[in-house]
């Protein structure tokens, strides 16, 4: 994992949450982080248009807006950007939308320690820069149309 | 037509026309005219992979310890040696003795080559030295991609009858040594650390026999760094390990590098293991889009058809021009780790090994015709439309 900072978007309607989050990813050895939070829908999509992120923690339940519909939109932008989706109720049906979707993980709020959330950072960043190593090389040796 | 592919090797402008037109007469092919034969064993064991007959001049002594390493690397593939017995005329039964098939006196009688060409190609114009490459990957760490290599590695050697090789193409610390508790002499790392010197009866010394028709090739299991070795080097190891088995099936930690791709994409058969969990699913769909027109067989593990909303056709629909099979979850499988040992030996009356059977029986079946020809609408297609090149 790189040394640079990691520039995060925390999508989370909870200050409670966000402060835990936060805590966890600054605790974390291996990288550093910047975080930036967003509470709203509309407002993280603004904030992912403004800056340049390569993170993205999302709650699945947003008072204003749908994270499932925030992540969709941001996907649309990104399709590699590593994206860990949070939700107080971990069920199936919530996976298969987060699925849909696109997201690169799924955590229960319940069972989100440190030790989780710090794996699963690592995991789906070391994934994304891979593949977009891998696209890259995909796309290079991909003949470019003709000048017409 | 002959059916072989022929590579001359060291045939100089003496020797090389009466050979040449004998071969053409016979519509044979010459693939590829090697100076020598150390070019021929650095070279061919890299491009080439299917099998052939070698036309090789023997002019000295030391010509023949060359061939001793060429029959050695290319173990099944016919090699008629032209000797000039005015050299040295003890050449011919030494020839012999270093592999040669055939050999013939220099000058080169045609009527004498032709007939040697025929004896080779009744003798050996059917066969098919190259294993079946089938390279078994998790989707994301954790899925149990080694367990399913392992057992089904044992399920084909059981049910092909023929012999099946598992490779970890693991650089830094394995875990193959550990779950069938072995202790190889030679890992992957030694063997690509003087990969100039591997043949094929070093190769088959570096093989650690784990039942019958299944023997494995290890990772390393006691090293704490990580070797350092290029992919060509790599792949060069697992196209030589080819010529010694009938199926070769990677076990390819998914580290999604460079080497990750090239052993997916040489492979004649992908299987991408998951478990019913979104970061599997996603690495499964990213995994797809990674190896181009390639589809994989995806193989559920552990699965729980009561997860509602996580069954085989959801998951499906998720990855939609892949076919899937499912392994149930069985405690036992851990056992057989821990134990060292594959499943069927450990807990021979265990559920999933009809899972298991039925894998290697989907991977022994053709590829489906159309999967090349499949359109590529993931995330590539969608990446390229984000940067606008398509």
């Amino acid at each position: 994992m790189t040394s640079d900072v990691i520039r995060v978007l925390h999508i989370e309607d909870d200050r409670i949450q966000q402060g835990i989050v936060s805590l966890h990813l600054l605790a974390m050895k291996e990288c550093h982080f910047d975080i930036e939070h967003a509470a709203k829908e509309d407002e993280a999509v603004d904030a992912w248009l403004r800056g340049s992120f390569d993170l993205v923690i999302l709650d699945h339940q947003l008072a204003e807006g749908n994270g499932v519909s925030c992540l969709r939109r941001i996907r649309q932008f990104d399709p590699v950007v590593p994206i860990i989706a949070v939700s107080g109720m971990a069920t199936p049906e919530v996976a298969v939308e987060l699925i849909e979707a696109g997201a690169d993980d799924y955590l229960s709020k319940q069972n989100m320690t440190g030790n989780v959330l710090s794996q699963s950072v690592l995991n789906v960043m070391t994934r994304a820069n891979s593949f977009r190593n891998r696209y890259s090389a995909l796309r290079s040796t991909t003949p470019t149309r003709a000048a017409t | 037509m002959y059916s072989l592919k022929i590579n001359i090797i060291g045939c100089d402008d003496r020797v090389l026309p009466p050979v040449a037109r004998e071969i053409l007469h016979r519509w044979a092919i010459i693939d590829v005219d090697y100076p020598s034969m150390a070019a021929a064993i650095q070279q061919a064991l890299v491009t080439e992979s299917e099998p052939r007959l070698f036309v090789v001049n023997i002019d000295s002594a030391d010509a023949v310890q060359e061939l001793k390493r060429l029959s050695g690397s290319f173990a099944g593939c016919p090699i008629v040696a032209i000797v000039d017995t005015a050299i040295d005329s003890t050449l011919v039964v030494r020839c012999m003795r270093a592999g040669a098939t055939q050999v013939i006196q220099s000058p080169v009688d045609p009527e004498d080559l032709g007939e040697t060409l025929n004896c080779i190609k009744a003798q050996h114009g059917r066969i098919s030295t190259l294993a079946r490459l089938v390279a078994v990957s998790g989707a994301v760490g954790g899925c149990g991609g080694s367990m399913i290599a392992i057992n089904m590695t044992d399920a084909l050697a059981r049910l092909q009858r023929a012999p099946c090789i598992l490779m970890e193409l693991a650089l830094r610390k394995g875990v193959l040594a550990n779950h069938l508790d072995i202790t190889p002499r030679y890992s992957i790392a030694d063997l690509v650390a003087d990969i100039q010197r591997v043949d094929s009866f070093i190769l088959r010394g570096a093989l650690t026999e784990v039942a019958e028709n299944f023997s494995a090739l290890a990772g390393p299991y006691q090293a704490i760094e990580s070797v350092t070795a290029d992919t060509d080097t790599v792949m060069r190891l697992v196209t030589l390990t080819r010529h010694l088995a009938s199926w070769l099936v990677l076990d390819v930690p998914c580290t999604y590098d460079e080497l990750f791709f090239r052993a997916l994409t040489t492979a004649d058969q992908i299987v991408v293991v998951v478990d019913q969990t979104v970061a599997a699913i996603r690495g499964a769909q990213m995994v797809c889009d990674g190896i181009g027109q390639r589809q994989p067989l995806i193989v559920i593990n552990r699965y729980n058809p009561k997860i509602e909303g996580l069954t085989v056709d959801r998951i499906q629909r998720f990855l939609p021009t892949c076919q899937i099979c499912t392994v149930e979850y069985d405690t036992k499988v851990i056992d057989s780790m821990n134990h060292g040992q594959a499943l069927r030996l450990h807990a021979p009356h265990s559920p999933i090994l009809p899972d298991i059977d039925h894998l290697a029986t989907v991977i022994d079946s053709p590829v489906p015709a159309d999967q090349t020809n499949r359109k590529q609408s993931g995330l590539l297609d969608r990446i390229a439309r984000v940067f606008s090149l398509s």
